[in-house]
């Protein structure tokens, strides 16, 4: 019920632009319409942006994409799910089973220097991202090119043998598997052009070669970023990118509790911007009481799944981890992510996240949403430890209210007779324990999970397959089950949607009946604009706003 | 001001006696230090009469629009007698009391191994004097002019989670402290050596361990309680800023510093999550300030030296 109240104001912000309230001090920007031209600012809390599409784990429809186009893309709008379209090229025709891809380029497409984009800097993207020092993007396509597991790069001299580009606009994919996603992971940051032969320097990401509607003109690390037009970008074949501000500049360091300040004082350029991180609790709190910030905040429907993921090798006894279940209060997690359970986002049964295609909601360990703290000690009894358990290492990033999240859930397992001590990780630190690290020391992690495309598979497949554990994988519950692996496999080789659905269903729940994580909730994420900012939307994938059709109102 | 004088003290605890009888300022620093420290080491007692406890979730306590605490002045009420912090509906009271053997605990133990080290490498370098004085001397210079705060952010970063926090910021607030404390003592003894009694004892063929002990120890307590008393604000203080920046005593122990931090942003709309903990980091640093300042009148280092 809330949730859907919630979704309405979300949904309002579009209609406030077509029909006009009657709060006098609204009639600036969410009434009216987009335009050509102005500087569009986005107060960022990071010190660098990077631009470099092969270590780049952006969205299609965020930062990256004013500078970069991909070789597919994505169209998402307010109440549509998302589609795969085209962008530097069609999106694919299959053959040899799902095994072969071939896609065809646009006519007439030119890269910032004016020299035409033809299928070999495609390649070239690709293959950039192979070597060992441009590593550290999404890498789905690593290891279902054939070759790939070995290839080490085309700095070394070698090309991959599996992407051929029989002209300059064909270029044909070859998979060591059926894989029927394949048209979203070319909508990956590794499938952005590079200039056949550029991009060796570590610096390329400062002065990249576009293929969007902007280039990056001046890049001051800690400080800004700006991004001037394009000449050479063609809007007529590009349809997910509005192209509408003349310039675009991203203020970089910000902390995010002034930026909440400035957009809420809404004064000055900041009319034109807006922040790309979280609103934090306390300043959702703050919001609440002023009318007309209140309106120019955007929450998502729904979301990545935070999790609670149990060490599968420490806690090797599924009873014991299946107590976590019901020890666990996943309505004190709501409060201390966002304030109130409308705001966090809804209670988490699943590991599908909502909003998939084929997802099933269901729930194996029915309980009130406060958790069951005497059915937890009950199965703490089965499994063996009737006095509860001690000492559990529960180690929480610094970054994004870890610790207050965490010590939500220390409260709850406390109830359940379950001790654990929190150990608070800088960012990078905490990255290197849990999904670099061989062998893990840690008993239980805090994490959430956003799929990079809107498929079951990008859920299940990163979290849970073997092949994930450690090496910059984010099986953080060190999850492997060779019967899950396999069905894996078959469910990312099934071509046809549905019938790949049911499979993953089917995975959603064999995983959780092994409890390997507590799913909690589906967190909403908000984002504050300034009231000039227009068309500035979050649709049902990805939880994010689409910054590339975001305009400046006159 | 009373007009009353004194007869001469005879021991450091009768001036301060004295000085409590005259000084109002410092007798009510005093009155506070013991409230605080009776709510410190009491503070299970305390919250059990209230009927909470510092790690308790009550989100029934909480205005479930925005989280931040239901009813006035961030939730005070008969159940809650300082509110509840906003997002958990912790207990405020149980937090600041609790937060107070933290910091009591921290200051205290810091100062004490800061006079210890100060108090030997000091007198140490003043009786014996040469290269030994020399070293203490430039490296005290040097750690004066250190800046500690980053290294301890640094030490805090660096240091494995195994390391008991509050063992390692004790130590760490404590040796930091040691320079202005080993300063002063030094040029006491430096003094007192030349008196005729230490002179007297040396030729009599006393160690100088036996010297420092028996000879210039009970002349030095004076300045010494005075250094340490008036130190002691400033390494609550200390603890509270590496608690703010996140590197102090970890969740969920409560400290003064961590609420203040969290509370700085809620300052808008819960301006009481501050004010409690604020309040109580400023009795404390305001208390010991005042009362040393008392003790440093009544035991004045450089005017009087007892036997």
């Amino acid at each position: 019920m809330q949730a859907k109240k919630l979704v309405s104001v979300v949904a309002a912000l579009g209609v406030l632009a077509a029909c006009g309230a009657n709060d006098p001090k609204t009639t600036g920007a969410e009434q009216s319409k987009a335009e050509q031209g102005g500087t569009l600012r986005i107060l960022n809390e990071g010190q660098t942006l990077n631009y470099d599409p092969a270590k780049s784990s952006s969205l299609p429809i965020t930062s990256l994409g004013f500078v970069h186009r991909r070789l597919t893309g994505w169209l998402n709008a307010e109440g549509k799910q998302v589609e795969v379209v085209p962008d530097l090229g069609d999106t694919g025709k299959a053959s040899d089973g799902g095994k072969t891809w071939t896609f065809t380029l646009k006519e007439g497409q030119k890269f910032s220097d004016g020299t035409p984009i033809r299928s070999k800097d495609v390649k070239w993207g690709v293959e950039r991202t192979y070597a060992p020092a441009f590593s550290g993007g999404l890498a789905y396509h690593k290891q279902l090119l054939v070759g790939g597991a070995d290839y080490r790069g085309p700095f070394e001299g070698k090309s991959l043998d599996s992407i051929e580009t029989p002209d300059d606009k064909t270029i044909i994919f070859h998979l060591v598997r059926p894989y029927g996603d394949w048209p979203w992971i070319t909508s990956t940051p590794a499938f952005a052009p590079v200039p056949e032969g550029k991009g060796a320097e570590a610096d390329y990401s400062e002065h990249p070669v576009a293929s969007g509607p902007y280039q990056l003109s001046e890049y001051q690390r800690g400080v800004k970023a700006t991004l001037t037009r394009n000449p050479n970008w063609d809007k007529g074949s590009d349809q997910i990118r509005g192209g509408l501000p003349d310039q675009i500049v991203f203020q970089l360091g910000q902390d995010a509790s002034v930026v909440s300040q400035r957009l809420v004082a809404d004064s000055g350029d900041d009319k034109d911007a807006f922040g790309s991180s979280f609103a934090s609790p306390a300043q959702l709190a703050q919001l609440q009481g002023n009318a007309s910030a209140k309106q120019r905040l955007v929450t998502s429907k729904t979301g990545a799944l935070a999790y609670l993921a149990l060490n599968t090798q420490k806690l090797t006894n599924p009873k014991v981890r299946q107590a976590f279940q019901y020890a666990v209060d996943k309505t004190s997690y709501q409060i201390a992510t966002a304030g109130s359970a409308q705001l966090a986002g809804d209670t988490a049964t699943t590991l599908i996240t909502q909003g998939i295609a084929g997802r099933e909601q269901f729930d194996l360990y029915p309980t009130q949403p406060a958790g069951d703290p005497e059915k937890a000690k009950q199965l703490l009894a089965e499994g063996g430890f009737p006095n509860g358990l001690e000492n559990l290492d529960f180690v929480v990033s610094k970054s994004n209210d870890g610790p207050t999240k965490a010590q939500a859930i220390q409260a709850s397992l406390a109830k359940a007779n379950i001790k654990v001590n929190i150990r608070v990780l800088d960012a990078d630190a905490y990255e290197a324990e849990t999904n670099l690290a061989k062998d893990a020391v840690y008993d239980l992690t805090l994490a959430s999970w956003q799929p990079d495309f809107p498929s079951a598979n990008a859920n299940i497949q990163p979290l849970f397959a073997s092949s994930e554990i450690g090496n910059g994988g984010y099986n953080t519950s060190r999850y492997s089950n060779p019967e899950v692996d396999k069905l894996i496999e078959a469910a990312q080789s099934e071509v046809d949607p549905a019938a790949a659905g049911k499979k993953w269903v089917e995975l959603d729940k064999k995983i959780l009946a092994d409890s390997p994580v507590v799913p909690l909730i589906y967190t909403r994420n908000s984002f504050l604009h300034g009231s000039k900012v227009a068309n500035f939307f979050i649709a049902d994938f990805p939880s994010y706003p689409n910054y590339l059709q975001a305009g400046i109102a006159k | 001001m009373s007009e009353h004088v004194g007869a001469p003290a005879r021991s450091v605890g009768a001036a301060i006696r004295a000085m409590l009888r005259r000084d109002h300022w410092a007798l009510a620093g005093a009155v506070t230090i013991v409230v605080l420290g009776i709510a410190a080491v009491a503070a299970d007692l305390l919250t059990a009469i209230e009927g909470q406890d510092p790690y308790s979730y009550s989100t029934g306590a909480l205005n479930p629009e925005t989280g931040g605490p239901a009813g006035v002045l961030g939730g005070v009420s008969g159940a809650h007698w300082f509110g509840v912090e906003p997002l958990t509906g912790r207990d405020l009271f149980a937090i600041v009391v609790h937060g107070a053997r933290t910091s009591f605990l921290i200051g205290l133990a810091a100062t004490a191994v800061s006079v210890l080290v100060g108090v030997l490498i000091g007198a140490g370098a003043g009786y014996l004097g040469g290269w030994y004085d020399r070293v203490v001397t430039w490296t005290a210079d040097v750690f004066l002019g250190f800046p500690y705060l980053v290294f301890m952010i640094a030490l805090g970063a660096v240091v494995p989670s195994s390391v008991s926090r509050p063992l390692l910021l004790i130590l760490v607030i404590g040796f930091f402290g040691w320079p202005s404390i080993a300063r002063i003592v030094r040029s006491q003894v430096l003094t007192l050596k030349k008196r005729n009694f230490v002179s007297a004892a040396r030729i009599l063929g006393a160690s100088p361990w036996q010297v420092f002990r028996s000879e210039l120890l009970p002349n030095l307590w004076a300045p010494v309680i005075v250094l340490g008393t008036l130190s002691i604000p400033g390494k609550i203080g200390l603890e509270a800023a590496l608690s703010f920046l996140g590197v102090g005593i970890p969740p969920p122990t409560p400290s003064w510093g961590r609420a203040i931090s969290t509370a700085v942003d809620w300052v808008s709309t819960d301006p009481m999550f501050l004010f409690f903990p604020g309040v109580a980091l400023f009795l404390a640093t305001w208390a010991f300030t005042v009362f040393g300042d008392g003790l440093r009148d009544a035991l004045d280092p450089k005017t009087d030296v007892r036997r």
